[in-house]
């Protein structure tokens, strides 16, 4: 096992200098060259002082391409993204640092209880095929997964928010709340974090009922389901241990693929409800052209997706004897 | 005297398609199998012989039913039980050795595992038990208990056949099901356990119930042999009756059919036509197409089983010569 998870380990670890190298390239290799684009726009706005950390920041210096790769390394490796230029002077690491807290926090627990509540519902209308619960939950939770997402965020930010006020519609926390370790923060920060979190469990159940309910209904007609019938073992076990714990294996992969996707799947929620993650840096970034600041975002993003495949990989191969 | 252990009477299978309509894979089957005895169920691939013993020991999954009869065993009507009662008596009374149990088996518990479910499921709950009865069981069945680690892949396919041996044996019931336990496996292999299991059965007397389509093989293990054909029985009597080849024309035919021994001077002939297709069976007597004896009458009435000698019954009105 320990084998199988260094082998993929280090699969990773090469797609992720892959990525590291694209990053520096792209950027240099671009026809118009954005760093110029850049200067020229913030000429007059930017001292001097800032204009050369950029430079540095860029590695626009005069070496050699291969100097400026190994500067640019040393640089990534110490967390140095360079310095952000829509939240100028903060550095780039600290900008997406508290936005990849906030969407750690929102989308990760959002898409951890999609899975969780819509698997366990696929399998239980699976279970009872044709009852109460499966001839209901499929296909209402369908319909409202095939609303565009961002409709269904704005009618529940529109109803709970404006019209009945039971729910904050922006921000993290409220701006009277001094962060830190206490109570009116929590309750503050959860309460910011409920119609976001919704929406997005809302709209991604239906999928995850359907993949479950499907694996599902071919796992029970398995031979061991029935056998263990046949020895007499209690329905939860057989439902639990038996047939959704061998349904679940096909899941997990696009449970990975969901997590990975965390960081920049949020884009709309954090739009819509000015939620200060990741996405809603991101645009930021893209109006003020703050081109370091992308670059940091879509690392981070790289680098989620590949960590997220690695967890994975260590799921199935705990979940599934035959990986190891 | 022997003592009938289980008795199936008139008893009818099927399988509910689609539509409604029902595919009776087994009609109107009646049998008395006595303690320590073993019957031997013999008959073409697809003739209805899982799907008999599932039915009757009410394990057969969905889409199959039980259409109509009565099972006696150990003294319990089994089509009449309520389920929770039928969950607690079956493994205890009557275990079933599956045809694959690499399919039986769950892929993600060990067979340490499979042995405590079973065992919680009868009520024991004791992991010192457990391990004690699953080494003892193991051991029993030529396997290192080590192997009570093993997940089902890691072990080979003989193996496998022998730790569903070894579950069958957990509760010593006086009624073993075998549903072609050794089918899958080499020849070598093949002998090796079916001695192991002669052997077992000396020694804790309990009664089979061996289903095969390899009659040479039953001539060996049976005291009584009975023959299917497309969901019938045609013919039942103890082993010494077929030593002449029996006497229903299918049994002539199946006998013709086995492979010469080294030195035997026959050559092996096949039974002309195909099986019958069970979801639309021949009138009459279902063999009737494929027999070299049939007369005009045996496309009309269904045969019944007759009485030719003490304990030898066929469903042929030519041999028995009740033909009207
Ligand atoms: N799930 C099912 N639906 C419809 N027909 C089935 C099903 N399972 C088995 N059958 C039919 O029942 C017949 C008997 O099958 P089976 O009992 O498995 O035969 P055997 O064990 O003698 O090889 C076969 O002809 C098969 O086509
Ligand atoms: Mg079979």
């Amino acid at each position: 096992m320990t084998r199988y998870l260094l082998r993929r380990a280090g699969f990773y670890a090469l797609a992720a200098w892959v990525a590291l190298t694209l990053n520096f390239l792209v950027p240099r290799l671009m026809p118009g060259d954005p760093a110029s684009v850049m200067f020229a726009r913030f000429q007059g706005e930017l001292d001097p002082e800032a204009i050369d950390a950029l430079r540095e920041t860029f590695g626009l210096t005069d070496a050699p391409l291969w100097q400026q790769y190994f500067s640019y390394l040393a640089h990534v490796a110490q967390g140095d993204f360079g310095t952000s230029v829509v939240y100028f002077p903060a550095p780039v690491s600290e900008v997406i640092g508290s936005g990849l807290m906030w969407t750690v926090f929102l989308a990760g627990i959002a898409v951890v209880l999609a899975f969780v509540i819509g698997s366990t519902l696929g399998a239980l209308s699976a279970w009872w095929r044709g009852g109460f619960l499966d001839s209901l939950a499929p296909p209402i939770l369908s319909f409202i997964g095939a609303f565009p997402y961002f409709w269904l965020a704005m009618a529940a930010a529109w109803l709970f928010g404006f019209e009945l006020g039971w729910f904050p519609v922006r921000h993290a926390y409220g701006l009277d709340i001094e962060p830190g370790f206490h109570l009116a923060f929590f309750g503050s920060v959860l309460k910011h974090a409920f119609l976001p979190a919704l929406t997005m469990v809302v709209v991604a159940l239906g999928g995850w009922l359907l993949s479950m309910r499907n694996v599902m209904l071919g796992t029970l007609g398995e031979d061991f389901v029935n056998y263990a019938q046949a020895r007499g073992l209690s329905k939860r076990r057989i439902l639990v241990h038996y047939a959704a714990r061998n349904a679940l294996l096909p899941n997990v992969a696009g449970f990975g693929m969901a997590l990975g996707f965390v960081l920049s799947g949020a884009l709309l929620t954090e739009i819509v409800f000015s939620y200060p993650g990741q996405g809603y840096l991101l645009i930021q970034a893209v109006r003020g052209q703050d081109y370091p600041l992308m670059q940091g975002i879509f690392l981070t993003i790289t680098f989620a997706v590949l960590g997220a495949n690695w967890l994975v990989d260590l799921l199935t191969a705990l979940l599934d004897p035959r990986t190891r | 005297m022997a003592e009938p252990l289980l008795v199936v009477q008139d008893l009818s299978v099927g399988y509910v398609q689609g539509d409604g309509s029902v595919i009776r894979a087994v009609e109107d089957i009646s049998f008395t199998l006595n303690r320590g005895e073993t019957l031997g169920l013999c008959g073409e691939s697809g003739c209805g012989k899982s799907t008999l013993v599932y039915g009757l020991l009410r394990t057969l999954a969905a889409p199959g039913a039980v259409l109509g009869g009565s099972v006696m065993l150990d003294g319990h009507d089994l089509l009449a039980m309520h389920d929770e009662g039928l969950r607690k008596l079956r493994w205890k009374t009557a275990s079933i050795v599956p045809q694959s149990a690499l399919n039986a088996l769950n892929p993600v518990l060990t067979i340490r595992a499979h042995v405590r479910d079973t065992l919680v499921a009868h009520g024991e709950f004791s992991r010192d038990v457990a391990e004690r009865r699953g080494a003892e069981l193991l051991r029993m069945v030529d396997i290192d208990p080590v192997h009570l680690a093993s997940y089902p892949h890691e072990l080979s396919g003989g193996m496998r056949q022998r730790v569903a041996l070894a579950l069958a044996l957990l509760f010593e019931p006086p009624l073993i099901v075998m549903d072609e336990p050794t089918t899958a496996l080499d020849v070598v292999v093949e002998r090796s356990i079916l001695r192991r299991v002669r052997e077992l059965q000396e020694r804790l007397g309990f009664a089979m119930l061996f289903i095969t389509h390899d009659l040479a093989l039953l001539m060996e293990l049976a005291t009584r042999i009975g023959v299917m054909y497309a969901g019938r029985m045609t013919e039942i009597a103890p082993v010494a009756a077929f030593r002449g080849g029996g006497m229903h024309p299918y049994t002539h035919g199946l006998f013709g059919a086995i492979p010469p021994a080294i030195g035997e001077d026959r050559i092996p002939t096949s039974i002309r036509g195909n099986a019958a297709n069970i979801a639309a069976p021949p009138s009459g007597c279902r063999f009737h197409p494929r027999c070299d004896h049939a007369i005009a009458s045996c496309s009309v009435d269904v045969p019944a089983l007759t009485r030719c000698a003490p304990n030898h019954t066929v469903a042929c009105p030519i041999v028995t010569g009740t033909d009207a």
